[in-house]
């Protein structure tokens, strides 16, 4: 009861967040909002199956490109967007054949792979994806009368599909694909011993992450209004990664914490001006050094801690 | 046949220099399993060095490059007492994280605290083309193939001849064995760090006249000898280097035959087909882990 | 367990922090400042910046624009177009005057549709032909873009040089590959003939061998260096060093101070063209210049004065304008011919703004010459624009 309360808080907290932020903050909230939808699919497909994936900005950006060039050609947003997911998650269900085999940073190099050359790609094709040049004009959706055009209801937009992410992936995890993959992630002999199909379950590990990452290209699309291939290079892979990591791997809060730090950390510390680069990297190692389970560990401490402290009152 | 040759030295002297980087990568990985995101910084941060000593403190260039591999040498010292140590128990995902980190600290710290400016460095050798008939050569880049393969021989000889290289096999092959040996592995370890940073500033005063002097190019050299090190083989020395002359000769022939275009992308086919057809690697030999 | 609450705990109110609103705006002439700090473009936004500091200095001194001091913030687009989009947006949450800045072409086309929606006048460093294209009436180049540009440096190449077989170079992004469309386009339409070879290169490429081949076998006399600084400087020491006989020519980015700063003695001989140089006959880019040579110990890029100028057209816009109007300065800034008369400071002479924000001015052909410890550009012609009161002018030459 308690806890829904809690949550119904946070909802409401960030229904009526608009209100109290400048253009550009809003702006920061709801590429939050984006980031958190990949982070989620890189965090069923690494934090609970354990399959490495350095390839995630491609299916990021096969999503947005899908948004992107479809919205061109006339297409309406709501059916594109279900289609920017299975696109990606199609292309997600190939790079999984080589996970079959390959494991860590075999893995890794791999998906690397994957994700230079689907830049590239995204670079010299121009007679598709316009090159360099990328793709702009992008527009923003509209039901009926109620356009999502401006700013603040393109934000409430991203918020009801970010709720829906996560409901989505607290379903996923709890269901019999996120114990399948789970016992994968843990052991994967004991999980083939218990009749888990591993062959089936990695491919969908892979699927339902690049599902998830390629909804978010979907919504990035809009939000930027251009998209081009410098957004979908191996180095916003890795800060998937980072976030995931930083947050929390194989934890539903994971991603969310770890979104809201990659994202919004450069814009805390631009006090530092140029230097918050430097300051982002040192939290990196910083991190990595002494808070290894990533934040959610100190939430689940706080989160202890405090009904303690009001029982000892008692 | 001219042509053939000509751009069979570009791509050897390219190639020769993501070899000896990715030949600290693949050290690194058998001793301690660390794959190091910021090899690419350590080539960087020596470039620097060099110009720092070289050219604005006018010091001749022998000492210049002695002192440069000795700053070399204390910071991958400092890199694994400080880092690598704590961090080794969290598996390679960690190690992963944080190099990433100490790449970009290195990078925009090089930046801040000096310039954003692409410096200036001299050629090491003489640059008068030779002619021999249709092929025309620069004595640089014969100069940077010689020297750096005798310094791989040497580095080869020592860890196959020396008492201190073999306890490194013994590390690289089993760290319980090596214990039981009595071999000293974290000494080991260090060590091996500190190798790493002086091949990685040998190979920065080699590519200082080619590159340039610039905070950012290290990202470019890490991700070239990380492949590197996967298509030759991540477990041998010998597959760094032939990893690194496969790149630049990739390199140079798809841009030379096929197209410019995909000239990076290229090498990452290439990597995925060698991942897919022999993912230990062209010399590689097959680990237990995958 | 304490600290690292204490540490998480600071971590969210510094976030809570941030998340209040903008000041008001004061009393002050903003100008958002959109430009490459960290990434590839880093040396290119720091003489920019400098510029626009200097300009802002001067400006200040003399009593600012109308009576209201100038006043900056720099936003960093870690040259990457992506954030360039969030630095824009951010900027204009600032709530400036106007913007200034970016360099690089790719990220000007990404965020220039955010200025003409908030109606901020954006100058920008960019050269790519698209960008006029756009329909924006809140664009305005600091420097002749490429469409105008590489023309009027072909036509000199062509009747000066007259090479039998030309190559192009060029940097595997919106600049190069816009100007690889450009210059095909004019050797068609005009001279009837086409490059033999045009070659897409990568940033921090270091090897060109594989290029050289392709030269060698096409029997190519010129070749077209399009590429950036650094690339541009390494492609002379490797022509250099591999005895290749060729003209080499460049647009500005291949003889400008970053370039042949690099490139030294193997740069001697390229020809170029530029709308700013140092050692110009055109006595406000001579005057900062020295300022900046003073201040700095070496000679500025024309990205400095670049940046300098786009400081000042607002100061001519608002002058021009009498009032802080941006619809009007719009106007105002089209079709203008901004003459020393009009504004003193100014770099580059008589400027000529179309309807589309295109800079329209003289430009220096120059060739680099090796004096033995620097490679300088020396003026060899100045070539009258091609549109506005001065283009009926002939070209001037200063050496022949």
């Amino acid at each position: 009861m308690i806890r829904w309360l809690f949550w119904g808080i946070i909802v409401a907290i960030l229904c009526v967040l608009p209100r109290f932020l400048g253009d550009y903050t809003l702006y920061v909230v709801s590429l939050t909002y984006v980031y958190v939808t990949v982070a989620i699919g890189l965090n069923l497909t690494l934090g609970y199956a354990n399959q490495v994936s350095l390839c995630h900005a491609s299916f990021f950006g096969i999503g947005a490109y899908t948004m992107g060039l479809l919205l061109a050609q006339g297409w309406s947003f709501w059916l594109i967007l279900p289609l920017s997911g299975i696109f990606a998650g199609l292309f997600g269900a190939v790079i999984g054949f080589p996970a079959l085999k390959w494991k860590d940073h075999y893995l890794a190099l791999i998906t690397i792979a994957i994700n230079i050359i689907t830049f590239f790609v995204m670079m010299q094709e121009s007679w598709l994806t316009g090159g360099p040049t990328g793709v702009s004009g992008i527009t923003r959706p509209s039901i009926g009368s109620l356009s999502f055009t401006s700013d603040i209801n393109y934000y409430y937009l991203l918020l009801v599909l970010f709720i829906l992410a996560i409901l989505a992936s607290i379903w996923i995890v709890n269901s019999k694909w996120g114990r399948a993959f789970r016992a994968i992630g843990l052991n994967e002999l004991a999980a083939r011993g218990h009749g888990i199909s591993s062959f089936n379950y990695k491919l969908l590990a892979f699927a339902v992450g690049a599902f998830f990452a390629g909804v978010g290209g979907g919504l990035f699309a809009p939000l930027l209004r251009y998209i081009s291939p410098d957004a979908f290079t191996f180095f916003i892979s890795l800060e998937f990664l980072i976030m995931i990591v930083i947050g929390g791997m194989g934890r539903i809060e994971g991603p969310i914490i770890g979104a809201i730090i990659v994202v919004m950390g450069p814009e805390v510390l631009r006090m530092a001006e140029a230097a918050y680069l430097i300051v982002y990297s040192l939290i990196l190692i910083l991190v990595m050094l002494f808070m290894r389970g990533g934040l959610v560990i100190v939430l689940d401490r706080l989160r202890e801690a405090i009904p303690a402290r009001i029982g000892s009152r008692r | 046949m001219a042509n053939f040759i000509q751009l069979l030295i570009g791509g050897v002297s390219m190639g020769i220099l993501y070899g000896v980087v990715a030949i600290g990568f693949v050290l690194l990985w058998q001793t301690s399993q660390t794959i190091n995101f910021g090899q690419g910084e350590l080539v960087m941060v020596p470039m620097f060095l060099m110009v720092a000593l070289h050219i604005v403190l006018k010091i001749p260039f022998w000492p210049s490059f002695v002192l440069t591999l000795l700053g070399s040498g204390i910071m991958g010292y400092l890199f694994e007492r400080l880092m690598i140590r704590k961090l080794l128990p969290g598996g390679v995902l960690v190690i992963v994280i944080a190099t990433l980190g100490l790449s970009g600290f290195l990078r925009y710290g090089m930046q801040i605290a000096w310039t954003p400016q692409t410096l200036f460095f001299p050629h090491l050798f003489s640059t008068k083309p030779i002619e021999l008939g249709d092929i025309i050569f620069s004595p640089e880049d014969i100069w940077n193939i010689v020297l750096i393969s005798v310094i791989i021989i040497v580095l080869h000889l020592c860890i196959k001849r020396t008492k201190l290289g073999m306890a490194m096999q013994a590390v690289a092959q089993s760290r319980e064995t090596a214990e039981l040996m009595g071999i000293n592995v974290r000494h080991i370890i260090t060590l091996v760090f500190v190798l790493n940073s002086v091949l990685a500033g040998t190979a920065a005063v080699f590519a200082a006249p080619i590159f340039f002097v610039r905070y950012d190019i290290g990202i470019f050299l890490g991700v070239k000898a990380f492949v590197a090190a996967i298509i030759g083989g991540f477990n041998q020395i010998r597959g760094a280097l032939v990893g690194g002359l496969t790149v630049g000769l990739a390199e140079t022939f798809a841009a030379a035959y096929i197209t410019t275009a995909y000239r990076d992308a290229f090498v990452m086919i290439l990597l995925l087909v060698v991942l897919l057809i022999k993912p230990e690697g062209i010399v590689g030999i097959k680990e237990e882990a995958y | 367990m304490l600290k690292k609450t204490l540490i998480s705990i600071s971590i969210l109110s510094l976030l809570i922090f941030f998340s209040s609103g903008p000041a008001a705006a004061a009393e002050k002439v903003r100008i958002g400042v959109v430009i490459e700090l960290t990434g590839a473009g880093a040396s290119l936004g720091d003489y920019w910046t400098k510029g626009v500091k200097y300009a802002t200095k001067e400006i200040n001194d003399a009593g600012g624009i109308l009576g209201r001091p100038v006043e900056y913030k720099i936003f960093d687009t870690q040259s990457k177009p992506p954030i360039s989009v969030s630095a824009v947006k951010k900027a204009l949450a600032w709530k400036p005057y106007a913007l200034s800045g970016p360099i690089y072409s790719s990220s000007t086309l990404a965020n220039m549709f955010l200025s003409q929606e908030a109606k901020t006048p954006q100058n920008v460093g960019s050269e790519n032909w698209r960008i006029s294209t756009k329909g924006s009436k809140y664009i305005w180049r600091t420097s002749t873009q490429q469409g105008f540009e590489i023309p009027k440096l072909l036509s000199f190449i062509m009747a000066e040089k007259k090479p039998k077989a030309i190559a192009m170079l060029h940097v595997n992004n919106d600049y190069g590959i816009g100007a690889k469309e450009t210059t095909q386009k004019i050797l068609k339409e005009t001279y009837n003939t086409k490059l033999v070879a045009a070659m897409a290169c990568e940033q921090k490429q270091a090897d060109y061998s594989a290029e050289f081949s392709t030269l060698r076998r096409k029997k190519a006399d010129a070749l077209f260096v399009y590429l950036l600084e650094e690339e541009a400087a390494i492609v002379y020491r490797q022509v250099r060093k591999m005895g290749l006989k060729l003209v080499l020519f460049a647009p500005n980015s291949g003889i400008s101070e970053d370039t042949l700063r690099l490139g030294k003695e193997s740069a001697e001989g390229v020809y170029g063209m530029s709308g700013f140089e140092y050692n110009a006959p055109e006595p406000n880019c001579v005057r900062v210049s020295k300022w900046f040579k003073k201040q700095y110990k070496e000679w500025p890029d024309n990205e400095f004065m670049k940046g300098y100028n786009s400081v000042y057209l607002v100061k001519t816009g608002i002058e021009q304008t009498g009032g802080f109007d941006k619809a009007k300065y719009s106007q105002k800034m089209h079709n203008i011919f901004i003459t020393p008369k009009v504004q003193k400071n100014i770099c580059g002479g008589n400027l000529y703004y179309d309807d589309v924000g295109d800079l329209h001015a003289w430009d220096y052909l120059v060739q680099v010459k090796w004096d033995g410890t620097h490679a300088k550009p020396k003026i060899v012609a100045a070539l009258p624009p091609l549109k506005g009161p001065d283009s009926s002018k002939k070209t001037k030459w200063y050496e022949k």
